[in-house]
Protein backbone atom coordinates (compact mmCIF):
# COMPACT_ATOMS: atom_id res chain seq x y z
CA UNK A 1 0.00 0.00 0.00
CA UNK A 2 2.84 2.33 0.95
CA UNK A 3 4.50 1.69 -2.40
CA UNK A 4 1.28 2.46 -4.26
CA UNK A 5 0.96 5.81 -2.49
CA UNK A 6 4.54 6.63 -3.34
CA UNK A 7 3.87 5.71 -6.96
CA UNK A 8 0.76 7.90 -7.08
CA UNK A 9 2.78 10.75 -5.60
CA UNK A 10 5.43 10.31 -8.26
CA UNK A 11 2.84 10.26 -11.05
CA UNK A 12 1.29 13.42 -9.62
CA UNK A 13 4.74 15.03 -9.41
CA UNK A 14 5.47 14.05 -13.01
CA UNK A 15 2.28 15.65 -14.33
CA UNK A 16 2.90 18.74 -12.23
CA UNK A 17 6.38 19.02 -13.78
CA UNK A 18 4.87 18.43 -17.22
CA UNK A 19 2.44 21.33 -16.85
CA UNK A 20 5.14 23.56 -15.38
CA UNK A 21 7.53 22.78 -18.26
CA UNK A 22 4.86 23.47 -20.89
CA UNK A 23 4.14 26.79 -19.17
CA UNK A 24 7.85 27.68 -19.14
CA UNK A 25 8.19 26.81 -22.83
CA UNK A 26 5.18 28.90 -23.83
CA UNK A 27 6.53 31.75 -21.73
CA UNK A 28 9.90 31.53 -23.51
CA UNK A 29 8.25 31.26 -26.92
CA UNK A 30 6.28 34.43 -26.31
CA UNK A 31 9.43 36.49 -25.92
CA UNK A 32 10.00 38.40 -29.13
CA UNK A 33 13.60 39.22 -28.32
CA UNK A 34 15.50 36.34 -26.73
CA UNK A 35 17.94 37.06 -23.97
CA UNK A 36 21.33 37.99 -25.43
CA UNK A 37 23.15 35.39 -23.36
CA UNK A 38 21.18 32.68 -25.11
CA UNK A 39 21.94 33.90 -28.61
CA UNK A 40 24.88 31.59 -29.11
CA UNK A 41 22.75 28.59 -28.17
CA UNK A 42 20.07 29.37 -30.66
CA UNK A 43 19.73 27.57 -33.94
CA UNK A 44 19.51 30.82 -35.90
CA UNK A 45 21.44 34.01 -35.25
CA UNK A 46 19.69 37.27 -34.52
CA UNK A 47 21.67 39.19 -37.10
CA UNK A 48 23.44 37.80 -40.11
CA UNK A 49 24.87 38.64 -43.50
CA UNK A 50 23.94 36.43 -46.43
CA UNK A 51 26.36 35.79 -49.27
CA UNK A 52 24.77 35.24 -52.64
CA UNK A 53 26.89 34.00 -55.52
CA UNK A 54 26.14 35.07 -59.07
CA UNK A 55 28.66 33.11 -61.10
CA UNK A 56 28.71 32.66 -64.85
CA UNK A 57 26.46 33.78 -67.69
CA UNK A 58 23.02 34.82 -66.49
CA UNK A 59 20.00 33.04 -67.86
CA UNK A 60 21.94 30.65 -70.03
CA UNK A 61 22.71 27.94 -67.56
CA UNK A 62 21.14 25.22 -69.64
CA UNK A 63 22.33 26.49 -73.00
CA UNK A 64 25.13 25.56 -75.34
CA UNK A 65 28.68 26.49 -74.48
CA UNK A 66 28.10 27.41 -70.83
CA UNK A 67 28.68 24.46 -68.55
CA UNK A 68 28.28 26.68 -65.49
CA UNK A 69 25.86 29.54 -65.19
CA UNK A 70 23.36 31.32 -63.02
CA UNK A 71 20.16 29.45 -62.35
CA UNK A 72 17.89 32.48 -62.53
CA UNK A 73 14.85 30.85 -60.94
CA UNK A 74 16.85 29.57 -57.98
CA UNK A 75 18.58 32.91 -57.53
CA UNK A 76 15.28 34.81 -57.56
CA UNK A 77 13.78 32.37 -55.08
CA UNK A 78 16.81 32.88 -52.84
CA UNK A 79 16.49 36.67 -53.04
CA UNK A 80 12.81 36.43 -52.15
CA UNK A 81 13.60 34.17 -49.19
CA UNK A 82 16.27 36.56 -47.94
CA UNK A 83 13.85 39.45 -48.22
CA UNK A 84 11.49 37.76 -45.77
CA UNK A 85 14.14 36.79 -43.22
CA UNK A 86 14.30 39.40 -40.44
CA UNK A 87 17.67 38.14 -39.19
CA UNK A 88 19.31 38.96 -42.53
CA UNK A 89 20.50 42.52 -42.19
CA UNK A 90 22.72 42.65 -45.26
CA UNK A 91 23.41 40.71 -48.41
CA UNK A 92 26.77 40.50 -50.16
CA UNK A 93 26.43 39.70 -53.84
CA UNK A 94 29.54 37.90 -55.05
CA UNK A 95 29.40 38.57 -58.76
CA UNK A 96 31.64 36.84 -61.25
CA UNK A 97 29.70 37.15 -64.47
CA UNK A 98 30.16 38.56 -67.98
CA UNK A 99 26.43 39.29 -68.12
CA UNK A 100 23.53 37.53 -69.72
CA UNK A 101 20.16 37.79 -71.34
CA UNK A 102 18.33 41.09 -70.86
CA UNK A 103 15.12 39.70 -69.36
CA UNK A 104 16.87 37.52 -66.79
CA UNK A 105 19.26 40.29 -65.75
CA UNK A 106 16.40 42.75 -65.30
CA UNK A 107 14.38 40.24 -63.29
CA UNK A 108 17.25 39.71 -60.87
CA UNK A 109 17.91 43.46 -60.79
CA UNK A 110 14.32 44.06 -59.79
CA UNK A 111 14.51 41.47 -56.98
CA UNK A 112 17.71 43.03 -55.60
CA UNK A 113 15.99 46.39 -55.65
CA UNK A 114 13.07 44.98 -53.66
CA UNK A 115 15.59 43.60 -51.16
CA UNK A 116 16.93 47.12 -50.64
CA UNK A 117 13.44 48.55 -50.38
CA UNK A 118 12.84 46.07 -47.55
CA UNK A 119 15.68 47.77 -45.68
CA UNK A 120 18.45 45.27 -46.30
CA UNK A 121 21.90 46.53 -47.11
CA UNK A 122 23.27 45.16 -50.38
CA UNK A 123 26.99 45.22 -51.16
CA UNK A 124 28.38 43.86 -54.42
CA UNK A 125 31.75 42.13 -54.31
CA UNK A 126 33.14 41.74 -57.80
CA UNK A 127 35.28 38.75 -58.76
CA UNK A 128 37.37 38.20 -61.90
CA UNK A 129 34.80 39.68 -64.25
CA UNK A 130 31.70 41.70 -63.58
CA UNK A 131 30.78 43.22 -66.87
CA UNK A 132 27.72 44.21 -68.84
CA UNK A 133 24.69 42.45 -67.30
CA UNK A 134 26.88 41.47 -64.33
CA UNK A 135 27.52 45.16 -63.72
CA UNK A 136 23.82 45.91 -64.28
CA UNK A 137 23.19 43.78 -61.17
CA UNK A 138 26.11 45.28 -59.22
CA UNK A 139 24.99 48.86 -59.80
CA UNK A 140 21.79 48.35 -57.81
CA UNK A 141 23.84 47.59 -54.66
CA UNK A 142 24.40 50.20 -51.96
CA UNK A 143 28.14 49.87 -52.46
CA UNK A 144 30.41 48.13 -54.95
CA UNK A 145 33.70 46.61 -53.80
CA UNK A 146 36.09 45.13 -56.36
CA UNK A 147 39.63 43.82 -56.63
CA UNK A 148 41.89 46.28 -58.47
CA UNK A 149 42.23 43.93 -61.43
CA UNK A 150 38.56 42.97 -61.72
CA UNK A 151 37.27 43.47 -65.26
CA UNK A 152 34.16 45.57 -65.34
CA UNK A 153 32.27 47.91 -67.67
CA UNK A 154 31.27 46.62 -71.11
CA UNK A 155 28.11 48.63 -70.72
CA UNK A 156 25.93 47.97 -73.72
CA UNK A 157 23.65 45.56 -75.47
CA UNK A 158 24.49 43.02 -78.10
CA UNK A 159 22.23 41.20 -80.48
CA UNK A 160 23.76 38.66 -82.82
CA UNK A 161 22.02 36.81 -85.58
CA UNK A 162 23.48 34.01 -87.63
CA UNK A 163 23.12 34.40 -91.40
CA UNK A 164 23.52 31.06 -93.13
CA UNK A 165 22.07 32.14 -96.48
CA UNK A 166 25.31 31.63 -98.42
CA UNK A 167 25.94 28.27 -96.76
CA UNK A 168 22.46 27.05 -97.61
CA UNK A 169 22.96 28.14 -101.22
CA UNK A 170 26.19 26.13 -101.42
CA UNK A 171 24.65 22.96 -100.06
CA UNK A 172 21.38 23.36 -101.96
CA UNK A 173 19.06 23.96 -99.06
CA UNK A 174 16.16 26.35 -99.43
CA UNK A 175 14.00 27.34 -96.48
CA UNK A 176 10.40 28.08 -97.38
CA UNK A 177 8.72 30.44 -94.94
CA UNK A 178 5.00 31.04 -94.66
CA UNK A 179 4.21 33.93 -92.33
CA UNK A 180 1.29 35.89 -90.99
CA UNK A 181 3.06 39.25 -91.17
CA UNK A 182 6.05 40.65 -92.99
CA UNK A 183 8.25 40.74 -89.91
CA UNK A 184 7.24 37.39 -88.47
CA UNK A 185 10.51 35.78 -89.59
CA UNK A 186 12.64 38.71 -88.55
CA UNK A 187 16.12 37.48 -87.67
CA UNK A 188 15.79 34.30 -89.68
CA UNK A 189 19.14 32.58 -90.23
CA UNK A 190 18.06 31.65 -93.74
CA UNK A 191 18.32 35.13 -95.26
CA UNK A 192 20.01 38.52 -94.99
CA UNK A 193 18.30 41.25 -92.97
CA UNK A 194 16.48 43.96 -94.88
CA UNK A 195 17.36 47.63 -94.06
CA UNK A 196 13.95 47.97 -92.38
CA UNK A 197 14.60 44.94 -90.19
CA UNK A 198 18.04 46.26 -89.30
CA UNK A 199 16.39 49.44 -88.13
CA UNK A 200 13.88 47.52 -86.00
CA UNK A 201 16.71 45.63 -84.34
CA UNK A 202 18.73 48.80 -83.86
CA UNK A 203 15.76 50.45 -82.15
CA UNK A 204 15.42 47.39 -79.93
CA UNK A 205 19.08 47.60 -78.98
CA UNK A 206 18.85 51.34 -78.39
CA UNK A 207 15.88 50.92 -76.09
CA UNK A 208 17.55 48.23 -73.98
CA UNK A 209 20.72 50.34 -73.94
CA UNK A 210 18.74 53.35 -72.71
CA UNK A 211 17.31 51.23 -69.89
CA UNK A 212 20.83 50.15 -68.94
CA UNK A 213 22.16 53.73 -68.98
CA UNK A 214 19.22 55.02 -66.97
CA UNK A 215 19.67 52.32 -64.35
CA UNK A 216 23.37 53.09 -63.92
CA UNK A 217 22.76 56.81 -63.83
CA UNK A 218 20.00 56.43 -61.25
CA UNK A 219 21.61 53.80 -59.01
CA UNK A 220 25.15 55.18 -59.11
CA UNK A 221 24.12 58.83 -58.88
CA UNK A 222 26.02 59.63 -62.04
CA UNK A 223 24.98 62.16 -64.63
CA UNK A 224 23.63 60.57 -67.77
CA UNK A 225 26.14 62.43 -69.94
CA UNK A 226 29.00 61.12 -67.85
CA UNK A 227 27.75 57.55 -68.14
CA UNK A 228 27.42 57.91 -71.91
CA UNK A 229 31.09 58.89 -72.11
CA UNK A 230 32.27 55.45 -71.11
CA UNK A 231 29.20 53.31 -71.87
CA UNK A 232 30.35 52.35 -75.35
CA UNK A 233 31.04 48.70 -74.57
CA UNK A 234 34.63 49.14 -73.46
CA UNK A 235 35.93 47.30 -70.45
CA UNK A 236 37.85 48.69 -67.47
CA UNK A 237 39.81 47.39 -64.56
CA UNK A 238 38.16 48.15 -61.22
CA UNK A 239 40.98 50.62 -60.55
CA UNK A 240 39.96 52.56 -63.65
CA UNK A 241 36.30 52.04 -62.73
CA UNK A 242 36.91 53.63 -59.33
CA UNK A 243 37.92 56.89 -61.00
CA UNK A 244 34.85 56.79 -63.22
CA UNK A 245 32.49 56.10 -60.35
CA UNK A 246 31.65 52.57 -61.41
CA UNK A 247 33.17 51.14 -58.22
CA UNK A 248 33.10 52.53 -54.67
CA UNK A 249 36.02 50.78 -53.07
CA UNK A 250 38.89 48.45 -53.95
CA UNK A 251 39.00 45.38 -51.76
CA UNK A 252 38.30 41.71 -51.24
CA UNK A 253 35.08 39.87 -50.42
CA UNK A 254 36.01 39.95 -46.74
CA UNK A 255 36.21 43.72 -46.92
CA UNK A 256 32.83 43.75 -48.68
CA UNK A 257 31.37 41.69 -45.81
CA UNK A 258 32.83 44.06 -43.23
CA UNK A 259 31.49 47.05 -45.16
CA UNK A 260 28.04 45.44 -45.29
CA UNK A 261 28.15 44.83 -41.53
CA UNK A 262 29.20 48.41 -40.94
CA UNK A 263 26.43 49.82 -43.15
CA UNK A 264 23.88 47.55 -41.47
CA UNK A 265 25.03 48.73 -38.05
CA UNK A 266 26.08 45.27 -36.94
CA UNK A 267 28.49 45.06 -34.04
CA UNK A 268 31.29 42.53 -33.63
CA UNK A 269 32.21 39.80 -36.08
CA UNK A 270 29.24 39.34 -38.39
CA UNK A 271 27.63 35.91 -38.73
CA UNK A 272 27.85 34.97 -42.39
CA UNK A 273 25.40 32.61 -44.08
CA UNK A 274 26.27 31.23 -47.50
CA UNK A 275 23.40 30.82 -49.85
CA UNK A 276 23.82 27.12 -50.55
CA UNK A 277 22.33 24.46 -48.36
CA UNK A 278 24.34 21.20 -48.33
CA UNK A 279 21.73 19.32 -50.34
CA UNK A 280 21.71 22.07 -52.96
CA UNK A 281 25.45 21.65 -53.36
CA UNK A 282 24.95 17.97 -54.15
CA UNK A 283 22.14 18.76 -56.61
CA UNK A 284 24.33 21.42 -58.18
CA UNK A 285 27.06 18.82 -58.70
CA UNK A 286 24.66 16.52 -60.52
CA UNK A 287 23.14 19.28 -62.64
CA UNK A 288 26.59 20.36 -63.74
CA UNK A 289 27.40 16.82 -64.74
CA UNK A 290 24.19 16.52 -66.74
CA UNK A 291 25.04 19.68 -68.67
CA UNK A 292 28.12 18.06 -70.21
CA UNK A 293 26.13 16.81 -73.13
CA UNK A 294 26.82 17.16 -76.82
CA UNK A 295 24.44 19.44 -78.69
CA UNK A 296 23.31 18.74 -82.23
CA UNK A 297 23.67 21.16 -85.15
CA UNK A 298 19.94 22.09 -85.18
CA UNK A 299 20.24 22.92 -81.49
CA UNK A 300 23.19 25.16 -82.23
CA UNK A 301 21.14 26.98 -84.85
CA UNK A 302 18.26 27.34 -82.44
CA UNK A 303 20.58 28.65 -79.77
CA UNK A 304 22.25 31.05 -82.16
CA UNK A 305 19.06 32.36 -83.74
CA UNK A 306 18.70 35.38 -81.50
CA UNK A 307 21.03 36.65 -78.84
CA UNK A 308 19.76 39.71 -77.09
CA UNK A 309 22.06 40.22 -74.20
CA UNK A 310 23.88 42.50 -71.84
CA UNK A 311 27.07 40.49 -72.14
CA UNK A 312 30.83 40.88 -72.42
CA UNK A 313 32.04 39.08 -75.54
CA UNK B 1 -2.40 -1.81 -15.34
CA UNK B 2 0.41 -2.52 -12.94
CA UNK B 3 2.14 0.86 -12.83
CA UNK B 4 4.46 -0.43 -10.14
CA UNK B 5 6.58 -2.07 -12.83
CA UNK B 6 7.79 1.40 -13.90
CA UNK B 7 8.82 2.20 -10.35
CA UNK B 8 10.40 -1.23 -9.92
CA UNK B 9 12.25 -0.87 -13.22
CA UNK B 10 14.03 2.16 -11.80
CA UNK B 11 14.62 0.86 -8.29
CA UNK B 12 14.79 -2.94 -8.62
CA UNK B 13 15.18 -3.69 -12.33
CA UNK B 14 15.75 -7.42 -11.86
CA UNK B 15 12.44 -7.83 -10.03
CA UNK B 16 10.68 -5.66 -12.63
CA UNK B 17 12.03 -7.80 -15.48
CA UNK B 18 10.77 -10.92 -13.68
CA UNK B 19 7.32 -9.26 -13.43
CA UNK B 20 7.44 -8.40 -17.17
CA UNK B 21 8.22 -12.05 -17.94
CA UNK B 22 5.28 -13.16 -15.83
CA UNK B 23 2.66 -10.51 -16.70
CA UNK B 24 3.68 -9.30 -20.18
CA UNK B 25 2.05 -5.84 -19.86
CA UNK B 26 1.66 -4.77 -23.50
CA UNK B 27 0.20 -1.30 -23.07
CA UNK B 28 2.48 0.03 -20.36
CA UNK B 29 5.77 0.02 -22.32
CA UNK B 30 4.09 1.99 -25.13
CA UNK B 31 2.95 4.55 -22.59
CA UNK B 32 6.46 4.68 -21.13
CA UNK B 33 8.03 5.23 -24.58
CA UNK B 34 5.44 7.87 -25.51
CA UNK B 35 5.73 9.83 -22.29
CA UNK B 36 9.50 9.38 -22.05
CA UNK B 37 10.08 10.87 -25.50
CA UNK B 38 7.43 13.50 -24.96
CA UNK B 39 9.34 14.44 -21.81
CA UNK B 40 12.62 14.51 -23.67
CA UNK B 41 11.19 16.67 -26.48
CA UNK B 42 9.76 19.15 -24.00
CA UNK B 43 13.05 19.24 -22.18
CA UNK B 44 14.99 19.90 -25.40
CA UNK B 45 12.51 22.63 -26.34
CA UNK B 46 12.87 24.22 -22.94
CA UNK B 47 16.63 24.49 -23.34
CA UNK B 48 17.36 24.96 -26.99
CA UNK B 49 14.50 26.68 -28.76
CA UNK B 50 14.01 29.71 -26.61
CA UNK B 51 12.34 32.56 -28.44
CA UNK B 52 11.22 30.39 -31.33
CA UNK B 53 7.53 30.46 -32.14
CA UNK B 54 7.01 27.27 -34.08
CA UNK B 55 7.00 25.14 -30.97
CA UNK B 56 3.82 23.24 -31.72
CA UNK B 57 5.15 22.43 -35.14
CA UNK B 58 8.44 21.16 -33.72
CA UNK B 59 6.76 19.26 -30.96
CA UNK B 60 4.01 17.74 -33.06
CA UNK B 61 6.12 16.70 -36.03
CA UNK B 62 9.20 15.44 -34.30
CA UNK B 63 7.49 13.81 -31.39
CA UNK B 64 5.14 11.66 -33.46
CA UNK B 65 7.94 10.81 -35.85
CA UNK B 66 10.34 9.94 -33.05
CA UNK B 67 7.90 7.75 -31.15
CA UNK B 68 6.99 5.92 -34.34
CA UNK B 69 10.67 5.43 -35.23
CA UNK B 70 11.62 4.36 -31.72
CA UNK B 71 8.94 1.66 -31.69
CA UNK B 72 10.10 0.40 -35.09
CA UNK B 73 13.76 0.48 -34.02
CA UNK B 74 12.96 -1.31 -30.76
CA UNK B 75 11.09 -3.92 -32.72
CA UNK B 76 14.04 -4.48 -35.06
CA UNK B 77 16.60 -4.36 -32.27
CA UNK B 78 14.63 -6.92 -30.26
CA UNK B 79 14.74 -9.25 -33.25
CA UNK B 80 18.49 -8.72 -33.65
CA UNK B 81 19.20 -9.11 -29.94
CA UNK B 82 17.07 -12.26 -29.86
CA UNK B 83 18.98 -13.82 -32.74
CA UNK B 84 22.40 -13.02 -31.28
CA UNK B 85 21.37 -14.09 -27.77
CA UNK B 86 20.21 -17.43 -29.12
CA UNK B 87 23.47 -17.83 -31.02
CA UNK B 88 25.27 -17.43 -27.70
CA UNK B 89 23.06 -20.09 -26.12
CA UNK B 90 20.55 -17.78 -24.39
CA UNK B 91 16.93 -18.84 -23.98
CA UNK B 92 14.15 -16.27 -23.85
CA UNK B 93 11.27 -14.67 -25.72
CA UNK B 94 11.50 -11.71 -28.13
CA UNK B 95 8.29 -10.07 -26.91
CA UNK B 96 9.57 -10.04 -23.32
CA UNK B 97 12.72 -8.29 -24.49
CA UNK B 98 10.70 -5.85 -26.60
CA UNK B 99 8.55 -4.91 -23.60
CA UNK B 100 11.55 -4.67 -21.30
CA UNK B 101 13.39 -2.39 -23.76
CA UNK B 102 10.30 -0.15 -23.80
CA UNK B 103 10.45 0.18 -20.01
CA UNK B 104 14.17 0.93 -20.16
CA UNK B 105 13.42 4.53 -21.27
CA UNK B 106 11.80 5.30 -17.90
CA UNK B 107 14.84 7.29 -16.64
CA UNK B 108 13.97 9.98 -19.21
CA UNK B 109 11.12 11.02 -16.88
CA UNK B 110 13.72 12.64 -14.65
CA UNK B 111 14.44 15.24 -17.32
CA UNK B 112 11.32 17.22 -16.42
CA UNK B 113 11.99 17.87 -12.71
CA UNK B 114 15.67 18.35 -13.52
CA UNK B 115 14.81 20.90 -16.20
CA UNK B 116 12.59 22.84 -13.82
CA UNK B 117 15.31 22.72 -11.17
CA UNK B 118 17.89 24.07 -13.64
CA UNK B 119 15.46 26.78 -14.72
CA UNK B 120 15.04 27.71 -11.07
CA UNK B 121 18.83 27.93 -10.69
CA UNK B 122 19.00 30.16 -13.76
CA UNK B 123 16.15 32.48 -12.79
CA UNK B 124 17.30 32.91 -9.20
CA UNK B 125 20.87 33.51 -10.42
CA UNK B 126 22.15 30.74 -8.15
CA UNK B 127 24.09 29.79 -11.24
CA UNK B 128 24.79 32.91 -13.24
CA UNK B 129 26.85 31.30 -15.99
CA UNK B 130 24.53 30.16 -18.72
CA UNK B 131 27.09 27.71 -20.10
CA UNK B 132 27.12 25.94 -16.73
CA UNK B 133 23.35 25.43 -16.92
CA UNK B 134 23.73 23.89 -20.35
CA UNK B 135 26.66 21.80 -19.18
CA UNK B 136 24.63 20.43 -16.26
CA UNK B 137 21.69 19.71 -18.55
CA UNK B 138 23.89 17.83 -21.02
CA UNK B 139 25.71 16.04 -18.21
CA UNK B 140 22.35 14.85 -16.88
CA UNK B 141 21.44 13.60 -20.35
CA UNK B 142 24.77 11.79 -20.45
CA UNK B 143 24.08 10.07 -17.10
CA UNK B 144 20.57 9.09 -18.19
CA UNK B 145 21.98 7.65 -21.40
CA UNK B 146 24.22 5.31 -19.40
CA UNK B 147 21.36 4.41 -17.08
CA UNK B 148 19.20 3.44 -20.08
CA UNK B 149 22.14 1.53 -21.55
CA UNK B 150 22.55 -0.37 -18.27
CA UNK B 151 18.82 -1.21 -18.12
CA UNK B 152 18.81 -2.48 -21.70
CA UNK B 153 21.87 -4.69 -21.22
CA UNK B 154 20.38 -5.95 -17.97
CA UNK B 155 17.15 -6.79 -19.82
CA UNK B 156 19.07 -8.95 -22.30
CA UNK B 157 21.01 -10.59 -19.48
CA UNK B 158 17.95 -11.40 -17.39
CA UNK B 159 15.59 -12.44 -20.17
CA UNK B 160 18.09 -14.73 -21.91
CA UNK B 161 19.97 -15.82 -18.76
CA UNK B 162 23.31 -14.73 -20.18
CA UNK B 163 26.46 -13.58 -18.44
CA UNK B 164 27.24 -9.83 -18.28
CA UNK B 165 29.95 -10.20 -20.96
CA UNK B 166 27.61 -12.09 -23.29
CA UNK B 167 24.81 -9.55 -22.78
CA UNK B 168 27.19 -6.67 -23.62
CA UNK B 169 28.36 -8.56 -26.69
CA UNK B 170 24.76 -9.20 -27.81
CA UNK B 171 23.89 -5.54 -27.24
CA UNK B 172 26.73 -4.05 -29.26
CA UNK B 173 26.99 -6.60 -32.05
CA UNK B 174 24.08 -5.15 -34.13
CA UNK B 175 25.64 -1.69 -33.90
CA UNK B 176 29.00 -3.03 -35.09
CA UNK B 177 27.27 -4.79 -37.97
CA UNK B 178 25.32 -1.63 -38.92
CA UNK B 179 28.54 0.35 -38.70
CA UNK B 180 30.35 -2.12 -40.95
CA UNK B 181 27.49 -2.14 -43.49
CA UNK B 182 27.37 1.66 -43.35
CA UNK B 183 31.10 1.92 -43.99
CA UNK B 184 30.86 -0.48 -46.93
CA UNK B 185 27.95 1.49 -48.43
CA UNK B 186 29.75 4.82 -47.95
CA UNK B 187 32.88 3.37 -49.59
CA UNK B 188 30.81 2.12 -52.54
CA UNK B 189 29.09 5.51 -52.80
CA UNK B 190 32.41 7.39 -52.75
CA UNK B 191 33.89 5.11 -55.41
CA UNK B 192 30.73 5.45 -57.52
CA UNK B 193 30.85 9.25 -57.35
CA UNK B 194 34.58 9.28 -58.16
CA UNK B 195 33.94 6.93 -61.08
CA UNK B 196 31.00 9.02 -62.29
CA UNK B 197 32.81 12.35 -62.22
CA UNK B 198 36.35 11.42 -63.16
Amino acid sequence: MEKKNLLLGLIFLYFFCLIATIYLILQQAGKTVPEPALQKWKMFPKEAIAILRIYGPIGLSHGFGFPVGVDVDRLIKRLQDLREKPEIKAVVLKINSPGGSVGSVQEIYSEIKKLRQKGKIVVASLGDVCASGGYYLACVADKIVANPGTLTGSIGVILELANLEELFKKIGVKIETIKSGKHKDIGSYARTLTPEEKEIFQNLINDAYEQFINSISEERNLKRDKVLQFADGRIFTAQQGLKLGLVDRLGTTEEAINLAAELAGMKGKPKVITEFEPWEKILDLFSRYSERKKISFPDILREQKVRFEYILE
Amino acid sequence: MNYEIIYDFLTQPKIAIAKIKAERPWLLPFLVVTFAFFTQSLSVLQFYIKGERNILFFLGTFLLLRIFLIVIILFLLSAFFHSFAQLLGGQGRTEELFLSLGFSFSPLFFLLPAGIFLHFLEVTQLISKIWLIFFLYNFLNFLLFFWILYLQILSIKEIYSLSVGQAIWVYFLPFFIFLAIGLILVTILIFSIVFLFR
